[in-house]
């Protein structure tokens, strides 16, 4: 490939904006160009907010030639998922049901970008409120399959280097999903780590919003945008990886086991302690109650809409809705009873690891865009509220990505970047491959 | 999205079904302590 602007990472236009070999509009320009030429095939956008984006970034090259810099974005486009709130840009939520919806204000997380110096880029499609009606979104790596959901044009539009980060949000398994299913890196934090205000919500006490990228360095410096931290110094050093004793590798296909293994001894090779980790009693109690917990939250979020308009809506989610409606309170506070539990119980078993590692999903992207996939090996860590990482780790047979997920303590995203770094430079996962 | 065929729309119903009655049924049976109190989401997990 040339050397285009629309290659570069988060981290690295940061830096040629700031020594000024940039400018922010340029930068934006080259990556509408790209936009134009890809878009027609990948049908990542939800839509494109040029006009604004111009004129942000023209704002942003003036006050960067003034020696103003706002902060480690400046200049740095960032596509939203259309679930967030954006001032005064259409926000669909993936469902006909918003059209004409035009938020007044940004989400705060938002707002936060744009102190640091973003640019928003536009809005990504999802599935049908972030449930299992899929985008029309198709994966860059081979456009007959799904990329996943509900973060589809998110992990699509970073994949195809249409964006060089894109926000995503996760109830089950929506941001690790997709970026696994595109070879990107995905970010699902601690649960309340990123503030969830002005986010359209999918069910409430699952969900979390995070960063997709091309690299786990890109992936750190917009959560810590989102999440208003700095970077944490302390986590380096021989890392300790633990290795589950069951669940997730019964569940994955001959072309994950052996990527798993590979990632496995890469991470071996580079210094990583591989410790055999025994997963808690209640770990799969957890899942069935994050389960039930979902969809009844799902069936709460869009009662009334759902009472008056039930035509309009996806039939997947209105099978979703019904199914959830159905479920009682006993039920649904025992399932919270439970959840607090297995959180507890798998915090435990974190304990003294740097982070646990697994495959990202049973297999790589179906083939076919009328489902998005499977989230069973994400929602334990939905459920639980531990943050997790995707990083992509090599190919299947059939040419497609394939990720491996790593989950740590509460609080604990710098020991992922640590280890989401150390696995990244073990692999040397190559984006352009499959994207041209 | 296009209107499933009524054979996908019960292999869809179904499948679901199956899965709520699983979930159900485990979260029903799981052993809880009787001072087991429930998450509490909206306050973030400590660090």
């Amino acid at each position: 490939m040339k050397n285009e602007p629309w290659q570069l990472g988060v981290a690295q236009a940061a830096r040629a904006i700031a020594d000024r070999r940039l400018s922010p509009a340029e930068l934006v320009r080259s990556l509408l160009e790209r936009s134009e030429r890809v878009e027609r095939d990948v049908r990542a956008w939800a839509r494109l907010a040029r006009d604004a984006a111009l004129r942000e970034a023209e704002a942003l090259g003036a006050e960067i030639a003034r020696g103003r810099a706002r902060g480690p974005l400046h200049g740095v486009p960032i596509a939203v998922k259309d679930n967030v709130a954006v001032a005064g840009l259409e926000m669909n939520v993936g469902s006909p049901l918003m059209a004409g919806h035009v938020p007044a204000s940004d989400a705060p997380l938002v707002r936060r970008l744009r102190e640091a110096g973003a640019i928003v880029l536009g809005k990504t499609a999802m599935t049908e409120f972030a449930a299992m009606d899929p985008a029309p979104t198709r994966n860059p790596w081979n456009l007959a399959h799904t990329p996943g959901g509900s973060s589809s044009g998110s992990a699509a539009a970073v994949a195809a280097f249409l964006a060089p980060a894109a926000l995503g949000t996760q109830t089950a398994g929506s941001i690790v999903r997709p970026a696994a299913y595109c070879g990107v890196v995905g970010l699902k934090p601690t649960y309340g780590a990123v503030p969830r205000a002005g986010v359209f919500p999918c069910a409430w006490s699952m969900d979390h919003v995070g960063p997709l990228a091309r690299s786990v360095e890109d992936a750190a410096l917009v959560f810590r945008v989102l999440a208003g931290r700095r970077a944490a110094a302390g986590a380096g050093g021989a890392a300790r990886v633990g290795v589950a004793d069951r669940y997730f590798m019964d569940q994955a296909d001959a072309d994950t086991q052996r990527a798993f293994e590979a990632a496995l001894q890469a991470l071996s090779g580079a210094g990583a302690e591989l410790v055999p980790t025994r997963l808690p009693k209640s770990f799969e109690a957890g899942v069935d109650a994050g389960v039930v917990t979902m969809y009844c939250e799902m069936a709460a979020v869009h009662r009334e809409r759902f009472a008056a308009q039930r035509e309009r809506f996806g039939w997947k989610l209105a099978c979703l809705l019904e199914a959830g409606a159905a479920v009682g309170a006993a039920d649904y506070l025992r399932a919270q009873q439970i959840r607090a539990i297995a959180a507890a119980e798998l915090s435990d078993a974190l304990r003294g690891l740097d982070c646990l590692a697994t495959p990202a999903t049973p297999a790589p992207a179906p083939r076919g865009l009328g489902a998005t996939g499977d989230w069973t090996l994400n929602l334990p860590f939905s459920s639980s509220g531990h943050p997790t990482l995707a990083v992509p780790v090599g190919l299947s047979g059939a040419g497609l990505p394939i990720g491996v997920q790593l989950a740590a303590r509460h609080g604990g995203e710098a020991l992922l970047f640590h280890c989401g770094a150390l696995l990244e430079r073990a692999v040397a996962f190559t984006h352009e491959a499959g994207c041209q | 999205m296009a209107a499933p065929s009524e054979e996908e729309l019960a292999r869809y119903r179904a499948a679901l079904a199956e899965l709520m009655a699983r979930c159900l049924e485990r979260v029903r049976a799981f052993p809880l302590p009787d001072d087991a109190e429930p998450l509490e989401p909206w306050r973030p997990h400590e660090e």
